[in-house]
């Protein structure tokens, strides 16, 4: 199966990098020339060693794999490639864990790399003498919380792709359940009573940063093995076809 | 060779299938003729296991659809009723990418494919990305996906459906020639013509269900009619006043 996961990967792979034709082949250079030159020069020393970035560990992933994971079967679907593909002698795990990997792959691994030029970008541009690291807390905790992070993203993501007529409906659905998850926290802090606002803002502040990463950690963990199960549930290839 | 045994599947009460029985033979290619809806793509689909029927048994080349599904698929080439192909990768590419699939790797791999594009005469498009291809080439890549890993029986749907002459012909001759491999071909077509060139027996359905089975000239004989097409209208029309005479009683 490894080699059959192996296969998908690389073939999603190419449709991936070269989605949108050249355009579409730069968006990763892009990316990185944003998050990791442009912001690092921004935002200096403060980029690596602040646990700030943690939320940028999490939230970028997001982003980066709600933008190619709506492709996953609604792509097949609308380019009539599916049929052919359930026809193979492909099991069903190994088209479905191709299709998470792939989307993860990409998440995960660009926003570890823009986080690996950020820090060469901030070590030539803020040299001080000695070579600037991430603190181990930071690091580790970033290096899993984009995984869980991606992992949320893209089985949530090939949920709505299953179920999508088009890519671009898919992309609708995900774009919109993104905007929901970065920016639903924020505007229902507002709508708090000022004596809850106050108690969280007194509780975040004293909070232990390690006890908070976990806790997230913990809750991204549940939601991937939860959103894992419901897609293998989903994901019947006897009935897909006629979906 | 393809066996089908009391095969059935309903739609939300509609009989797509409705207890058909069929035998494709190896060396021989098997025509589905029917009306629109008739059945014939949701037989081809329960026979490539892209859907579960709710009755009956499909064995191919010995092996129970229904419970070794991945072997049943590893002896079967499908050419579905679309010609989906992937617009970012060459026809060289999606077939190295399905050879993989069935296990296929190195030289092994390499030959396969050439020989596959030399079967399917499209060395000039082999190396150029299919998006822009016209339906002919569309099809051709489909086809090529459907028979890298060199399957012994291969189904079919309405092959040459919207293709140009030139593409019909290279189509009809690529069908032969899997004949003469001695493969079972089990194909769905709406072209009288073709299928009273191509098929060693024909097998009628209608409303889900085969009104009547036999090479061509039996076909033929048995109406009293001196071409296909009048042969089939006439059973077809038989099966669907037949058809609506069971509704009736039920």
């Amino acid at each position: 199966m490894i080699n059959d996961i192996m296969t998908l990967l690389w073939k999603e792979s190419r449709e991936v990098l070269e989605q949108g034709g050249r355009r579409g082949r730069y968006t990763p250079l892009i990316f990185l020339a944003v998050f990791g030159i442009f912001m690092p020069l921004q935002f200096g020393r403060d980029m690596i060693e602040t646990p700030v970035v943690l939320l940028f560990f999490s939230w970028v992933p997001l982003f980066l794999v709600s933008s190619v994971v709506a492709d996953s079967f609604a792509g097949e679907r609308e380019r009539h490639t599916l049929e052919t593909l359930l026809a193979s002698r492909l099991s069903d795990r190994a088209i479905l864990l191709g299709k998470l990997f792939t989307a993860i792959g990409y998440g995960w691994g660009l926003t570890i790399l823009s986080l690996m030029v950020g820090l060469v970008t901030v070590n030539v541009v803020y040299w001080s003498g000695a070579v600037l690291l991430y603190p181990a807390y930071i690091a580790l905790g970033g290096v899993v919380l984009s995984l869980l992070a991606a992992g949320v993203a893209a089985g949530a993501g090939v949920l709505v792709s299953l179920r999508a007529a088009t890519v671009r409906q898919a992309q609708q659905s995900i774009s919109l359940g993104v905007m929901v998850l970065v920016f639903g926290p924020t505007l229902g802090l507002q709508f708090l009573p000022a004596a809850w606002q106050t108690r969280l803002a007194g509780w975040l502040s004293g909070a232990n940063l390690t006890s908070v990463v976990l806790g997230v950690v913990g809750v991204l963990l549940v939601l991937n093995v939860v959103l894992f199960v419901v897609v293998s549930a989903r994901f019947q290839r006897t009935t897909l076809i006629l979906d | 060779m393809i066996r089908v045994a009391n095969l059935k599947k309903h739609f939300n009460g509609v009989k797509a299938v409705d207890g058909i029985d069929l035998e494709a033979l190896d060396g021989k290619i098997t025509g589905l003729l029917g009306p629109n809806g008739a059945g014939n793509t949701t037989t081809l689909r329960m026979i490539a296991g892209l859907i579960r029927p709710q009755a009956g048994n499909i064995v191919i080349d010995g092996i129970d659809v229904g419970q070794k599904p991945q072997a049943a698929r590893a002896v079967l080439g499908v050419q579905g009723d679309t010609t989906g192909v992937y617009p970012r990768l060459t026809p060289r590419e999606q077939f190295r990418y399905y050879g993989h699939f069935y296990g296929l790797n190195g030289p092994t791999l390499e030959a396969r494919v050439q020989s596959v594009i030399d079967l399917l005469q499209m060395s000039d498009i082999a190396d150029r990305r299919a998006e822009g291809f016209s339906r002919g080439q569309r099809q051709k890549v489909v086809l090529g996906r459907a028979l890298i890993h060199d399957p012994h029986n291969m189904i079919m749907d309405e092959p040459t459906n919207g293709l140009d002459v030139m593409a019909v012909r290279e189509t009809r001759a690529t069908i032969r020639a899997f004949k003469e491999q001695g493969r079972c071909v089990l194909f769905s077509t709406h072209y009288m013509d073709e299928a009273e060139r191509l098929c060693d027996h024909i097998a009628i359905i209608v409303a889900g269900k085969i009104v009547a089975y036999g090479s061509p000239a039996e076909l033929k004989a048995r109406t009293g009619r001196e071409n296909l097409e009048d042969a089939f209208v006439e059973l077809a029309g038989h099966g669907l006043e037949l058809s609506a005479a069971a509704r009736q009683d039920t």
